[in-house]
Protein backbone atom coordinates (compact mmCIF):
# COMPACT_ATOMS: atom_id res chain seq x y z
CA UNK A 1 0.00 0.00 0.00
CA UNK A 2 1.49 3.59 -0.99
CA UNK A 3 0.28 6.19 1.52
CA UNK A 4 2.81 8.58 -0.23
CA UNK A 5 1.21 12.26 -0.52
CA UNK A 6 1.01 13.50 -4.35
CA UNK A 7 2.06 17.08 -4.92
CA UNK A 8 -1.86 18.08 -4.81
CA UNK A 9 -2.57 16.70 -1.96
CA UNK A 10 0.72 18.02 -0.31
CA UNK A 11 -0.79 21.49 -1.65
CA UNK A 12 -3.95 21.44 -0.45
CA UNK A 13 -2.74 19.70 3.48
CA UNK A 14 -0.94 23.08 3.96
CA UNK A 15 -3.46 25.73 2.48
CA UNK A 16 -5.81 24.15 5.58
CA UNK A 17 -3.10 24.34 7.68
CA UNK A 18 -2.10 27.81 6.91
CA UNK A 19 -6.05 28.57 7.25
CA UNK A 20 -6.69 26.66 10.38
CA UNK A 21 -3.53 28.69 12.24
CA UNK A 22 -3.85 32.03 10.43
CA UNK A 23 -6.94 32.12 10.43
CA UNK A 24 -9.22 29.94 12.84
CA UNK A 25 -6.69 30.02 15.93
CA UNK A 26 -6.20 33.58 16.71
CA UNK A 27 -9.75 34.34 16.68
CA UNK A 28 -10.06 31.48 19.75
CA UNK A 29 -7.87 33.89 21.99
CA UNK A 30 -11.31 35.53 21.85
CA UNK A 31 -13.81 33.18 22.26
CA UNK A 32 -15.14 31.25 25.13
CA UNK A 33 -12.71 27.95 25.74
CA UNK A 34 -16.16 25.85 25.04
CA UNK A 35 -17.35 28.05 22.09
CA UNK A 36 -18.10 26.01 19.24
CA UNK A 37 -19.97 28.73 16.91
CA UNK A 38 -18.65 32.20 15.44
CA UNK A 39 -20.91 35.13 15.22
CA UNK A 40 -22.57 35.21 11.44
CA UNK A 41 -20.41 37.91 9.99
CA UNK A 42 -17.24 36.06 11.06
CA UNK A 43 -18.80 33.27 10.02
CA UNK A 44 -19.54 34.70 6.39
CA UNK A 45 -16.36 36.39 5.89
CA UNK A 46 -14.42 32.83 6.54
CA UNK A 47 -16.49 30.45 4.75
CA UNK A 48 -15.94 32.99 1.64
CA UNK A 49 -12.32 32.19 1.90
CA UNK A 50 -12.76 29.18 1.70
CA UNK A 51 -14.98 28.93 -0.91
CA UNK A 52 -12.48 30.76 -3.04
CA UNK A 53 -10.03 28.55 -1.96
CA UNK A 54 -12.39 25.96 -4.16
CA UNK A 55 -13.26 23.78 -0.74
CA UNK A 56 -16.32 24.65 0.62
CA UNK A 57 -19.34 21.80 0.35
CA UNK A 58 -16.80 19.20 1.81
CA UNK A 59 -18.50 15.79 1.34
CA UNK A 60 -20.96 17.04 -0.64
CA UNK A 61 -20.60 14.77 -3.92
CA UNK A 62 -19.11 16.86 -6.84
CA UNK A 63 -22.42 16.20 -8.71
CA UNK A 64 -24.45 18.14 -6.14
CA UNK A 65 -22.06 21.13 -6.08
CA UNK A 66 -19.40 19.90 -3.72
CA UNK A 67 -15.55 19.64 -4.57
CA UNK A 68 -14.50 17.15 -6.30
CA UNK A 69 -11.70 15.22 -3.42
CA UNK A 70 -11.57 11.84 -2.98
CA UNK A 71 -11.10 10.28 0.33
CA UNK A 72 -7.80 10.17 1.17
CA UNK A 73 -7.61 13.58 0.60
CA UNK A 74 -10.58 14.64 2.78
CA UNK A 75 -9.09 12.83 5.60
CA UNK A 76 -6.33 14.70 5.33
CA UNK A 77 -8.19 17.70 5.29
CA UNK A 78 -10.32 16.54 8.04
CA UNK A 79 -6.97 16.17 10.13
CA UNK A 80 -5.78 19.44 9.42
CA UNK A 81 -9.36 21.31 10.24
CA UNK A 82 -9.69 19.64 13.57
CA UNK A 83 -6.69 20.97 14.93
CA UNK A 84 -7.64 24.01 17.29
CA UNK A 85 -9.91 24.22 20.15
CA UNK A 86 -13.31 23.47 18.94
CA UNK A 87 -11.83 21.20 15.90
CA UNK A 88 -12.96 18.11 17.58
CA UNK A 89 -17.08 19.05 17.08
CA UNK A 90 -16.72 21.94 15.05
CA UNK A 91 -13.73 21.76 12.38
CA UNK A 92 -12.94 25.24 11.45
CA UNK A 93 -16.16 26.35 13.09
CA UNK A 94 -17.98 24.78 9.94
CA UNK A 95 -16.06 26.92 7.45
CA UNK A 96 -15.85 24.46 4.73
CA UNK A 97 -19.65 23.80 4.79
CA UNK A 98 -21.08 20.36 5.35
CA UNK A 99 -22.97 17.58 3.45
CA UNK A 100 -25.65 17.57 6.19
CA UNK A 101 -27.94 14.81 5.88
CA UNK A 102 -25.81 12.52 3.12
CA UNK A 103 -28.98 9.80 3.02
CA UNK A 104 -30.82 12.34 0.83
CA UNK A 105 -28.97 11.63 -2.51
CA UNK A 106 -30.62 8.99 -2.37
CA UNK A 107 -33.89 10.83 -2.10
CA UNK A 108 -36.49 11.32 -4.75
CA UNK A 109 -36.23 13.73 -6.73
CA UNK A 110 -39.49 15.48 -5.44
CA UNK A 111 -38.01 14.98 -1.82
CA UNK A 112 -34.82 16.81 -2.84
CA UNK A 113 -35.68 19.68 -4.54
CA UNK A 114 -38.12 20.21 -0.96
CA UNK A 115 -35.49 18.51 1.72
CA UNK A 116 -31.73 18.32 -0.23
CA UNK A 117 -31.25 21.36 -2.66
CA UNK A 118 -32.57 24.03 0.23
CA UNK A 119 -30.10 21.86 3.02
CA UNK A 120 -27.17 22.52 0.57
CA UNK A 121 -28.01 26.30 0.11
CA UNK A 122 -27.81 26.52 3.95
CA UNK A 123 -31.76 27.71 4.08
CA UNK A 124 -32.79 24.63 5.80
CA UNK A 125 -31.58 22.56 8.52
CA UNK A 126 -32.12 18.55 9.39
CA UNK A 127 -31.19 16.47 12.20
CA UNK A 128 -30.35 12.51 12.05
CA UNK A 129 -32.88 10.49 14.44
CA UNK A 130 -31.92 6.99 14.93
CA UNK A 131 -31.18 6.32 18.75
CA UNK A 132 -33.68 5.80 20.81
CA UNK A 133 -33.64 5.50 24.74
CA UNK A 134 -33.90 1.94 24.62
CA UNK A 135 -30.46 1.95 22.40
CA UNK A 136 -28.77 2.95 19.70
CA UNK A 137 -25.93 0.62 18.56
CA UNK A 138 -28.68 -2.20 17.48
CA UNK A 139 -30.95 -0.59 16.16
CA UNK A 140 -33.03 -3.61 14.26
CA UNK A 141 -33.83 -4.20 18.08
CA UNK A 142 -33.55 -1.17 19.89
CA UNK A 143 -35.74 1.10 17.69
CA UNK A 144 -39.28 1.22 19.45
CA UNK A 145 -40.38 3.91 17.66
CA UNK A 146 -43.53 2.98 16.05
CA UNK A 147 -45.41 3.83 12.47
CA UNK A 148 -48.82 2.69 11.56
CA UNK A 149 -50.32 3.27 8.62
CA UNK A 150 -53.39 5.28 8.13
CA UNK A 151 -54.25 6.04 4.24
CA UNK A 152 -51.80 7.50 2.76
CA UNK A 153 -50.18 9.00 6.06
CA UNK A 154 -48.15 7.06 8.45
CA UNK A 155 -48.78 7.49 12.32
CA UNK A 156 -45.74 8.27 14.43
CA UNK A 157 -45.09 7.53 18.08
CA UNK A 158 -41.95 7.01 20.23
CA UNK A 159 -38.91 9.08 21.44
CA UNK A 160 -35.23 9.54 20.19
CA UNK A 161 -32.45 10.42 22.37
CA UNK A 162 -28.91 12.22 21.53
CA UNK A 163 -30.04 13.52 18.72
CA UNK A 164 -27.44 16.68 18.06
CA UNK A 165 -29.46 20.23 16.38
CA UNK A 166 -33.48 18.87 16.44
CA UNK A 167 -34.06 22.28 18.17
CA UNK A 168 -33.02 24.31 15.26
CA UNK A 169 -33.93 21.98 12.23
CA UNK A 170 -36.27 22.31 9.78
CA UNK A 171 -36.83 18.62 9.43
CA UNK A 172 -35.43 15.21 9.85
CA UNK A 173 -34.92 11.32 9.13
CA UNK A 174 -36.59 9.58 12.01
CA UNK A 175 -35.83 5.83 11.59
CA UNK A 176 -39.73 4.17 12.76
CA UNK A 177 -40.54 0.73 13.33
CA UNK A 178 -43.02 -0.13 10.46
CA UNK A 179 -43.36 -3.78 10.79
CA UNK A 180 -42.37 -5.31 14.43
CA UNK A 181 -42.15 -8.57 12.91
CA UNK A 182 -39.84 -8.03 10.36
CA UNK A 183 -36.74 -7.15 12.74
CA UNK A 184 -33.72 -5.10 10.48
CA UNK A 185 -36.34 -5.22 7.32
CA UNK A 186 -39.54 -3.61 9.70
CA UNK A 187 -37.44 0.14 9.81
CA UNK A 188 -38.34 2.70 7.68
CA UNK A 189 -36.69 5.91 7.65
CA UNK A 190 -39.28 8.76 6.99
CA UNK A 191 -38.29 12.90 6.84
CA UNK A 192 -40.16 14.66 9.23
CA UNK A 193 -41.03 18.40 9.08
CA UNK A 194 -40.71 19.76 12.83
CA UNK A 195 -43.53 21.81 12.59
CA UNK A 196 -45.66 18.73 12.27
CA UNK A 197 -48.21 18.66 15.13
CA UNK A 198 -47.35 15.69 17.44
CA UNK A 199 -43.51 16.77 16.99
CA UNK A 200 -41.62 17.90 20.28
CA UNK A 201 -37.85 18.63 21.51
CA UNK A 202 -38.54 17.58 24.74
CA UNK A 203 -35.20 18.51 26.30
CA UNK A 204 -31.22 19.70 25.96
CA UNK A 205 -29.78 16.52 27.07
CA UNK A 206 -26.42 18.20 28.67
CA UNK A 207 -23.24 15.74 28.22
CA UNK A 208 -19.46 15.95 28.33
CA UNK A 209 -19.34 18.46 25.58
CA UNK A 210 -20.44 21.33 27.28
CA UNK A 211 -21.14 22.87 23.57
CA UNK A 212 -23.40 21.33 20.42
CA UNK A 213 -25.93 19.99 22.73
CA UNK A 214 -28.40 16.99 22.33
CA UNK A 215 -31.98 16.36 22.29
CA UNK A 216 -34.49 14.32 23.08
CA UNK A 217 -37.58 13.96 21.08
CA UNK A 218 -41.20 13.02 21.61
CA UNK A 219 -43.14 12.19 18.80
CA UNK A 220 -47.15 11.92 19.47
CA UNK A 221 -49.59 11.01 17.04
CA UNK A 222 -47.15 12.22 14.49
CA UNK A 223 -48.81 11.95 10.65
CA UNK A 224 -46.26 11.87 8.13
CA UNK A 225 -47.52 11.61 4.40
CA UNK A 226 -46.52 8.23 3.02
CA UNK A 227 -44.63 10.18 0.28
CA UNK A 228 -42.04 11.61 3.10
CA UNK A 229 -40.59 7.87 3.23
CA UNK A 230 -37.10 8.06 2.05
CA UNK A 231 -35.71 5.30 -0.18
CA UNK A 232 -38.34 2.60 -0.15
CA UNK A 233 -40.40 1.04 3.25
CA UNK A 234 -38.31 -1.35 5.11
CA UNK A 235 -35.07 -0.38 4.08
CA UNK A 236 -34.27 2.41 6.90
CA UNK A 237 -31.46 0.19 8.34
CA UNK A 238 -29.78 0.16 5.43
CA UNK A 239 -30.04 3.85 4.72
CA UNK A 240 -28.87 4.21 8.18
CA UNK A 241 -26.13 2.05 8.02
CA UNK A 242 -24.27 2.43 4.65
CA UNK A 243 -23.71 6.35 5.95
CA UNK A 244 -22.62 5.79 9.23
CA UNK A 245 -20.08 2.85 8.18
CA UNK A 246 -18.20 5.52 5.24
CA UNK A 247 -18.89 8.57 8.30
CA UNK A 248 -16.03 6.53 10.34
CA UNK A 249 -13.40 7.27 8.33
CA UNK A 250 -13.23 11.26 8.33
CA UNK A 251 -14.45 11.24 11.68
CA UNK A 252 -11.72 9.15 12.89
CA UNK A 253 -9.12 11.45 11.18
CA UNK A 254 -10.63 14.22 13.29
CA UNK A 255 -9.66 12.57 16.03
CA UNK A 256 -5.90 12.30 14.77
CA UNK A 257 -5.61 15.84 13.92
CA UNK A 258 -6.40 16.95 17.59
CA UNK A 259 -3.74 14.20 18.90
CA UNK A 260 -1.47 15.61 16.32
CA UNK A 261 -2.02 19.05 17.55
CA UNK A 262 -1.66 17.40 21.70
CA UNK A 263 1.51 15.77 20.62
CA UNK A 264 2.74 19.38 19.31
CA UNK A 265 1.66 21.03 22.38
CA UNK A 266 3.21 18.38 24.47
CA UNK A 267 6.80 18.13 22.79
CA UNK A 268 7.13 22.38 22.52
CA UNK A 269 6.42 22.30 27.05
CA UNK A 270 8.82 19.50 27.23
CA UNK A 271 11.29 21.70 25.59
CA UNK A 272 10.81 24.95 27.37
CA UNK A 273 10.21 23.22 31.07
CA UNK A 274 12.54 22.87 33.30
CA UNK A 275 12.15 20.56 36.76
CA UNK A 276 15.16 20.21 39.67
CA UNK A 277 17.42 21.88 36.80
CA UNK A 278 16.51 19.89 33.75
CA UNK A 279 14.58 20.31 31.14
CA UNK A 280 11.28 17.79 30.82
CA UNK A 281 11.98 16.78 27.13
CA UNK A 282 15.78 15.27 28.77
CA UNK A 283 13.47 13.32 31.12
CA UNK A 284 12.93 9.90 30.05
CA UNK A 285 9.67 9.49 31.66
CA UNK A 286 8.82 12.52 29.41
CA UNK A 287 10.49 10.75 26.40
CA UNK A 288 8.80 7.76 26.79
CA UNK A 289 4.83 9.83 26.63
CA UNK A 290 6.23 12.09 23.70
CA UNK A 291 7.30 8.70 22.12
CA UNK A 292 4.07 6.64 22.93
CA UNK A 293 1.85 9.44 21.44
CA UNK A 294 4.02 9.43 18.13
CA UNK A 295 3.09 5.84 18.12
CA UNK A 296 -0.26 6.19 18.68
CA UNK A 297 -0.56 8.84 16.03
CA UNK A 298 1.09 6.95 13.26
CA UNK A 299 -1.06 3.71 13.68
CA UNK A 300 -4.36 5.43 13.75
CA UNK A 301 -3.24 7.55 10.80
CA UNK A 302 -1.97 4.79 9.02
CA UNK A 303 -5.53 2.85 9.33
CA UNK A 304 -7.76 6.04 8.98
CA UNK A 305 -5.90 6.40 5.32
CA UNK A 306 -5.88 2.81 4.54
CA UNK A 307 -9.34 2.60 5.17
CA UNK A 308 -10.08 6.00 2.93
CA UNK A 309 -8.01 4.52 0.23
CA UNK A 310 -10.42 1.14 -0.08
CA UNK A 311 -12.90 2.95 -0.28
CA UNK A 312 -11.65 5.07 -2.92
CA UNK A 313 -10.62 2.15 -4.51
CA UNK A 314 -14.10 0.83 -4.70
CA UNK A 315 -13.49 -2.13 -2.60
CA UNK A 316 -15.21 -3.04 0.41
CA UNK A 317 -14.03 -1.24 3.59
CA UNK A 318 -16.51 -2.25 6.54
CA UNK A 319 -13.82 -3.66 8.49
CA UNK A 320 -10.89 -1.37 8.32
CA UNK A 321 -13.69 1.37 8.71
CA UNK A 322 -14.49 0.16 11.89
CA UNK A 323 -10.80 -0.57 12.68
CA UNK A 324 -9.97 2.97 11.88
CA UNK A 325 -12.98 4.32 13.98
CA UNK A 326 -11.83 2.13 17.07
CA UNK A 327 -7.96 2.73 16.85
CA UNK A 328 -8.00 6.46 15.84
CA UNK A 329 -10.70 7.43 18.85
CA UNK A 330 -8.46 5.70 21.50
CA UNK A 331 -5.23 6.58 20.44
CA UNK A 332 -6.04 10.18 20.36
CA UNK A 333 -7.94 10.08 23.85
CA UNK A 334 -4.96 8.19 24.92
CA UNK A 335 -2.32 11.03 23.10
CA UNK A 336 -5.07 13.48 24.89
CA UNK A 337 -4.08 12.44 28.88
CA UNK A 338 -0.26 11.57 28.14
CA UNK A 339 0.05 15.16 26.86
CA UNK A 340 -1.82 16.59 29.72
CA UNK A 341 0.16 14.18 32.05
CA UNK A 342 3.01 16.85 30.84
CA UNK A 343 1.83 20.03 31.50
CA UNK A 344 0.96 19.13 34.91
CA UNK A 345 -1.71 21.59 36.42
CA UNK A 346 -1.81 23.67 33.52
CA UNK A 347 -3.52 20.89 31.31
CA UNK A 348 -5.87 20.82 33.56
CA UNK A 349 -7.10 24.11 33.24
CA UNK A 350 -9.12 25.87 30.27
CA UNK A 351 -6.37 28.05 29.39
CA UNK A 352 -5.01 25.28 27.07
CA UNK A 353 -7.30 23.41 24.83
CA UNK A 354 -5.96 19.82 26.41
CA UNK A 355 -8.98 19.72 28.96
CA UNK A 356 -11.75 20.28 25.93
CA UNK A 357 -10.05 17.83 23.77
CA UNK A 358 -9.86 14.98 26.75
CA UNK A 359 -13.55 15.33 27.51
CA UNK A 360 -14.79 15.44 23.80
CA UNK A 361 -12.45 12.44 22.73
CA UNK A 362 -13.55 10.42 25.57
CA UNK A 363 -17.19 11.01 24.03
CA UNK A 364 -15.78 9.77 20.54
CA UNK A 365 -14.89 5.75 21.80
CA UNK A 366 -18.85 5.78 21.95
CA UNK A 367 -20.27 8.39 19.33
CA UNK A 368 -20.80 7.04 15.42
CA UNK A 369 -20.75 3.61 17.20
CA UNK A 370 -18.77 2.75 20.40
CA UNK A 371 -15.53 0.75 20.66
CA UNK A 372 -17.71 -2.38 21.29
CA UNK A 373 -19.65 -2.26 18.53
CA UNK A 374 -16.33 -1.71 16.30
CA UNK A 375 -15.18 -4.81 17.38
CA UNK A 376 -18.62 -6.95 17.11
CA UNK A 377 -18.10 -5.27 12.84
CA UNK A 378 -14.70 -6.65 12.97
CA UNK A 379 -15.28 -10.10 14.30
CA UNK A 380 -17.92 -10.88 12.16
CA UNK A 381 -15.94 -10.29 9.51
CA UNK A 382 -13.21 -12.53 10.81
CA UNK A 383 -15.42 -15.24 12.16
CA UNK A 384 -18.88 -15.27 10.38
CA UNK B 1 -34.94 22.28 33.45
CA UNK B 2 -35.60 25.80 34.82
CA UNK B 3 -33.16 27.09 36.97
CA UNK B 4 -34.58 26.26 40.51
CA UNK B 5 -32.78 28.19 43.09
CA UNK B 6 -34.12 30.61 45.56
CA UNK B 7 -33.61 34.55 44.63
CA UNK B 8 -30.96 36.50 46.71
CA UNK B 9 -30.29 40.29 47.00
CA UNK B 10 -27.04 41.20 45.81
CA UNK B 11 -25.22 42.85 49.04
CA UNK B 12 -21.57 43.90 47.73
CA UNK B 13 -20.33 42.99 51.92
CA UNK B 14 -21.72 39.06 50.61
CA UNK B 15 -20.44 38.67 47.26
CA UNK B 16 -17.84 36.62 48.31
CA UNK B 17 -20.45 33.75 49.05
CA UNK B 18 -21.09 33.80 45.32
CA UNK B 19 -19.19 30.90 43.52
CA UNK B 20 -16.27 32.20 41.52
CA UNK B 21 -17.01 29.49 39.17
CA UNK B 22 -18.37 28.47 35.77
CA UNK B 23 -22.34 28.62 35.73
CA UNK B 24 -25.53 30.53 34.51
CA UNK B 25 -27.55 32.72 36.40
CA UNK B 26 -30.63 35.09 35.82
CA UNK B 27 -31.32 38.34 36.86
CA UNK B 28 -34.61 39.61 38.57
CA UNK B 29 -36.55 42.52 39.00
CA UNK B 30 -38.60 43.99 41.97
CA UNK B 31 -41.88 41.59 41.17
CA UNK B 32 -39.37 38.89 40.16
CA UNK B 33 -39.73 38.61 36.81
CA UNK B 34 -36.54 37.47 34.83
CA UNK B 35 -35.04 40.63 32.39
CA UNK B 36 -31.82 38.50 32.08
CA UNK B 37 -29.90 34.97 31.64
CA UNK B 38 -26.39 34.89 31.74
CA UNK B 39 -23.52 32.79 32.05
CA UNK B 40 -20.19 33.12 33.20
CA UNK B 41 -17.50 30.83 30.85
CA UNK B 42 -14.09 29.57 31.10
CA UNK B 43 -12.46 33.39 30.87
CA UNK B 44 -14.30 34.92 33.57
CA UNK B 45 -12.04 35.53 36.28
CA UNK B 46 -14.16 35.25 38.95
CA UNK B 47 -16.72 33.05 37.42
CA UNK B 48 -20.23 33.75 38.64
CA UNK B 49 -19.42 36.33 41.22
CA UNK B 50 -17.47 38.48 38.86
CA UNK B 51 -20.61 38.89 36.61
CA UNK B 52 -23.38 39.30 39.36
CA UNK B 53 -20.59 42.26 40.93
CA UNK B 54 -20.50 43.91 37.58
CA UNK B 55 -24.08 43.98 36.88
CA UNK B 56 -24.99 45.48 40.25
CA UNK B 57 -22.36 48.05 39.85
CA UNK B 58 -22.09 51.84 38.65
CA UNK B 59 -20.27 50.77 35.39
CA UNK B 60 -23.17 48.38 34.36
CA UNK B 61 -24.12 49.05 30.40
CA UNK B 62 -27.11 47.25 30.17
CA UNK B 63 -29.89 50.17 30.62
CA UNK B 64 -32.54 47.33 31.52
CA UNK B 65 -30.02 45.70 33.96
CA UNK B 66 -28.68 48.99 35.21
CA UNK B 67 -32.59 50.20 35.66
CA UNK B 68 -34.33 46.95 37.20
CA UNK B 69 -32.24 44.26 37.72
CA UNK B 70 -33.20 44.32 41.59
CA UNK B 71 -32.13 40.36 42.41
CA UNK B 72 -30.28 36.79 40.90
CA UNK B 73 -30.32 33.46 41.48
CA UNK B 74 -27.15 31.37 40.02
CA UNK B 75 -26.81 27.63 39.18
CA UNK B 76 -22.78 26.22 39.09
CA UNK B 77 -22.36 24.19 35.96
CA UNK B 78 -19.59 23.37 33.87
CA UNK B 79 -21.92 22.68 30.71
CA UNK B 80 -22.39 26.87 30.78
CA UNK B 81 -23.37 27.36 27.47
CA UNK B 82 -25.54 24.77 26.83
CA UNK B 83 -27.41 25.48 29.77
CA UNK B 84 -26.85 29.28 28.74
CA UNK B 85 -29.01 28.05 25.33
CA UNK B 86 -31.50 26.15 27.36
CA UNK B 87 -32.81 29.02 29.75
CA UNK B 88 -33.15 31.09 27.39
CA UNK B 89 -34.85 29.17 24.98
CA UNK B 90 -37.19 27.84 27.83
CA UNK B 91 -37.75 31.56 28.40
CA UNK B 92 -38.62 32.85 24.80
CA UNK B 93 -40.80 29.45 24.51
CA UNK B 94 -42.64 30.02 27.17
CA UNK B 95 -43.01 33.85 26.66
CA UNK B 96 -42.81 34.12 23.13
CA UNK B 97 -39.97 36.30 23.56
CA UNK B 98 -36.38 36.90 25.28
CA UNK B 99 -35.68 38.46 28.32
CA UNK B 100 -35.71 42.48 27.89
CA UNK B 101 -32.00 42.74 29.23
CA UNK B 102 -30.99 39.97 26.41
CA UNK B 103 -32.76 41.76 23.74
CA UNK B 104 -30.86 45.04 24.92
CA UNK B 105 -28.46 47.03 22.25
CA UNK B 106 -24.99 45.18 22.46
CA UNK B 107 -26.19 41.93 23.62
CA UNK B 108 -25.10 38.96 22.02
CA UNK B 109 -27.62 35.76 21.54
CA UNK B 110 -26.21 32.25 20.92
CA UNK B 111 -28.31 30.55 18.25
CA UNK B 112 -31.70 29.30 19.31
CA UNK B 113 -34.09 26.61 18.63
CA UNK B 114 -37.23 25.68 19.98
CA UNK B 115 -38.79 23.15 22.10
CA UNK B 116 -42.23 22.90 20.80
CA UNK B 117 -43.89 22.48 17.84
CA UNK B 118 -47.14 22.23 15.83
CA UNK B 119 -48.72 24.29 13.09
CA UNK B 120 -49.71 26.49 15.15
CA UNK B 121 -46.68 27.54 16.24
CA UNK B 122 -44.98 27.70 12.69
CA UNK B 123 -46.32 31.46 12.15
CA UNK B 124 -44.48 32.58 15.33
CA UNK B 125 -40.67 31.52 14.08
Amino acid sequence: MDLTLSDEQKIITQTVRRYIQEEIVPLEAELDPDAYELTREEFDRLAAKVKEMGFYGLGIPPEFGGPDIDLVTRCLMEEEMSQHRAGLYSPAYGTFGGAGLAQLYVASEQQKEKYLYPMLRGEKHGFFALTEPSGGSDPARAIQTRAVRDGDEWVINGSKIFISGADRADFGLVFARTDPAKGRQGITCFIVDTDTPGFTVRRIVHTLRSALYATELQFEDMRVSHENILGEEGMGFYIANETLTRNRIPYSAGCVGVAVAAQRMAIAYARQRETFGELLARRQAIQWMIVDNEIDIRTARWLVLAAAQRSDSGEPFRFEAAMAKLVASEASGRVVDRSIQIHGGYGITKDLPLERWYRELRIRRIGEGPSEIQRIIMARDLLY
Amino acid sequence: MPLNKPWQTFDPALAKEIPPVTGVYELGDEQGAVIYIGYAGGREPFGVRGRIQRHFSPGEANLVIRGRARRFRCEVNAQYLTRHVELLTRHRDEYRRLPDGNEAPGEAVPRLGRFRAGREDASQR
